[in-house]
């Protein structure tokens, strides 16, 4: 039963590949997650990951440990976090605006600074891949081993960030004050919780986890920074937002819904089939279109979502 | 002197201050650009200096100049239209895509035709291409109420993908580049100043303009304003609130699709995967700074394309990398966003003051 074997192999390289093509998304959903229950929407995640990207390279780059480049990554991403909570929460401008002043902004940032650190090369700059990180005793379980315990870190932080951020909304005192900020900002504000600090904090959260996420691409996928690097991802992961009804375990259903289809349409190409590979590359823009069709007038969102808080306002 | 006197005096002074605004805004942000390049060791007098000059130094970098506008006024437009009825449309990159191909389909199709009408014939298919495609997230959007913001953006990539497609494929001109065939010598825009590459796509552009400065005065340019103004109010009037925002995504994809027909006809002559440097997304700066306001659009899609050819002047003489215009221009819309408010609390303190 060699053959048996084999298509087993595939399928099981498929999962895993998937799982790894989730985790980007899946940082920037549960932290653009964490900004909209605040009441923040942040149209500019991809430029932040894009900074994060940018970030977690050079970080990496120039000091050969990755943890000084994801906290670079997290740290770019969240001065861009930052600008985008003075837009939005000190100065009240058009939410929408504002995010799409930031991700234009962390698209040219981050590729005018690449070019400007490294020049024009003929052999482009890279770092080696993060490593991956066996768990002892589990990596090697027939099927579930390499799907699930033979990653990278940031695999594994992604995936526990699931629990970790439901818990942190509904059940910490923090995460109480951020949930009552989106959906009714006055009554936060006449119990005493400081609006503006809440909103600022949860948007430089999700800044910097979506800055993690940018990172993915540079230093797990490819080794390098490219323009565009994330392709748009950001946008894909303000959908799952909408897609998981802004509760975690939902986003992360999303999130391997899209790393699925991805690593499907890859194992499709290698596979050399006869359909055009554009239109494989076309799934994970149109699926989740798709998935807020079918999601029809179901949603669930702050009730404070993109409104400017005012303090002594009626 | 009255209170009304000195109410009408701030508001008179307010009025000088309003007007400067963005342009100190806009200045602020070349200053942090100018750090920017500092910090990094480039010459920043001399970097500006060469990008005013490629820009305006010679004819032939003005009729670039001239030449950027005419696509970053007819994306800017298609945006504004879109904004003006809060329909937050961000495809209109992947619109531009989908027009240069219909432009591209009349080009290679219609060879023998006379030179007015085969070009005439590419502008409005370019339309109908742009506009089916805005349709596409329009329908999305009355039918199944998804969220414009994000099916025009990830239809972006859609359309990249299908341009891609059909140029390694069904449209393909011989040889190893994934180029379609030239179009036909009667598609082609004719170049209106020797020694440039201005063709007469601006003068469509202008045209564009006009048009949207009196599609504000139809019947169904007002229902589209009512309905990005207040849309509770205009369906208690009784409008059709899916007509306005099936007609104004048709017209904002057309305009976009425009846009891209004429990079084929008066540019590239054949249709190619990176034939826009990004102006649909450059679009929407243009449209937020210019305030929905064709003229204001006009202008701030001339001043971003006076960076954009300076900027490219930069790059070939300093080696100042392209991805520089599109961060200055990215400053100059925070800065005006926060020069707006800064005028709003100006007004709030001084009409306080004189109480």
């Amino acid at each position: 039963m060699k053959l048996a074997g084999e298509t087993e192999a595939v399928i099981i390289g498929i999962i895993a590949s998937g799982i790894r093509l989730a985790t980007p998304v899946l940082f920037a959903g549960l932290g653009e997650k964490i900004a909209e229950r605040s009441g923040i929407l942040n149209l500019g995640i991809e430029g932040m990951m894009l900074m994060g990207a940018f970030g977690g390279f050079i970080g990496t780059y120039f000091t050969g440990n990755y943890v000084i480049g994801i906290l670079l990554a997290m740290a770019s991403a969240g001065i861009l976090a930052v600008l985008k909570g003075f837009l939005s929460i000190t100065i009240r401008t058009n939410q929408l605006a504002a995010g799409l002043a930031i991700w234009l902004l962390g698209t040219g940032l981050a590729a005018l600074l690449y070019r400007l650190t490294f020049g024009v090369r003929t052999a482009a700059p890279s770092v080696e891949l993060m490593p991956k990180i066996d768990i002892p005793g589990l990596s090697n379980l027939p099927g579930i081993g390499p799907i699930l315990f033979n990653h990278d870190p940031l695999v594994y932080i992604g995936f526990l960030l699931v629990p970790l951020t439901y818990i942190f909304i509904f059940k910490t005192n923090l995460g109480l004050k951020i949930r009552t900020v989106g959906e009714n900002p006055k009554q936060a504000d006449a119990l005493g919780v400081n609006v503006y600090k809440i909103r600022y904090l949860a948007v430089i959260v999700g800044g910097a986890l979506a800055g993690i996420g940018g990172a993915y691409y540079s230093l797990v996928q490819t080794g390098y920074f490219l323009e565009n690097i994330t392709g748009g991802a950001g946008w894909i992961a303000l959908a799952l937002v909408i897609f998981g009804r802004w509760k975690s375990q939902w986003i992360l259903v999303g999130a391997l819904i899209f790393g699925m289809v991805d690593a499907f349409q890859l194992g499709l190409q290698a596979l050399g089939t006869t359909l055009p590979y554009q239109f494989l590359l076309m799934l994970p823009y149109l699926i989740p279109i798709a998935v807020l069709v079918g999601l029809y007038k179901r949603t669930g969102a702050p009730a404070a979502l993109a409104t400017p808080y005012v303090r002594g306002e009626r | 002197m009255s209170v009304l006197d000195v109410v009408t005096q701030t508001r008179n002074k307010l009025r000088d201050v309003k007007f400067f605004v963005p342009f100190a805004s806009a200045s602020l942000a070349f200053v942090v650009g100018a750090i920017i390049l500092g910090a990094t060791g480039v010459d920043v007098g001399k970097a500006y200096t060469i990008m005013f000059e490629g820009a305006f130094g010679s004819a032939f970098g003005f009729g670039d100049v001239l030449l950027k506008t005419t696509s970053l006024l007819l994306t800017g437009l298609a945006v504004s239209v879109a904004f003006r009825c809060k329909q937050w449309n961000i495809g209109a990159e992947g619109q531009l895509y989908m027009g240069a191909l219909g432009g591209t389909l009349v080009g290679i199709s219609v060879v023998g035709l006379i030179p007015g009408l085969a070009i005439f014939l590419g502008i409005i298919l370019s339309f109908i291409f742009g506009a089916v495609f805005a349709l596409v997230p329009a329908v999305l959007k009355v039918k199944f109420g998804v969220n414009e913001v994000i099916s025009t953006v990830l239809l972006n990539f859609v359309a990249f993908l299908f341009i891609s497609f059909l140029l390694h494929g069904p449209i393909k001109a011989p040889g190893f580049n994934p180029y379609s065939p030239e179009i036909g010598n009667a598609s082609q825009m004719p170049i209106i100043f020797p020694g440039t590459r201005l063709h007469a796509g601006i003068i469509v552009a202008a045209l564009a303009t006009v048009g949207v400065y009196y599609l504000w005065k139809t019947k169904i340019g007002f229902e589209i304003k009512s309905v990005g103004a207040n849309i509770k109010a205009a369906r208690y009037a009784g409008m059709n609130i899916t007509k306005s925002v099936l007609v104004t995504l048709a017209i904002s994809g057309g305009l976009a699709g425009i846009a891209g027909g004429m990079l084929v006809s008066g540019v590239q002559h054949v249709l190619i995967e990176g034939i826009s440097p990004g102006y649909g997304f450059i679009a929407v700066i243009i449209a937020l700074l210019g305030r929905q306001h064709p003229i204001g659009v006009a202008i701030v899609a001339f001043f971003f394309s006076v960076l954009m050819t300076g900027s490219e002047t930069m790059y070939r003489s300093l080696g100042v990398p392209s991805a520089f215009s599109m961060t200055l221009q990215a400053l100059v819309l925070v800065f005006v966003l926060v020069g707006q408010l800064f005028v709003v609390w100006l007004g709030k303190r001084k009409v306080g003051g004189a109480r």
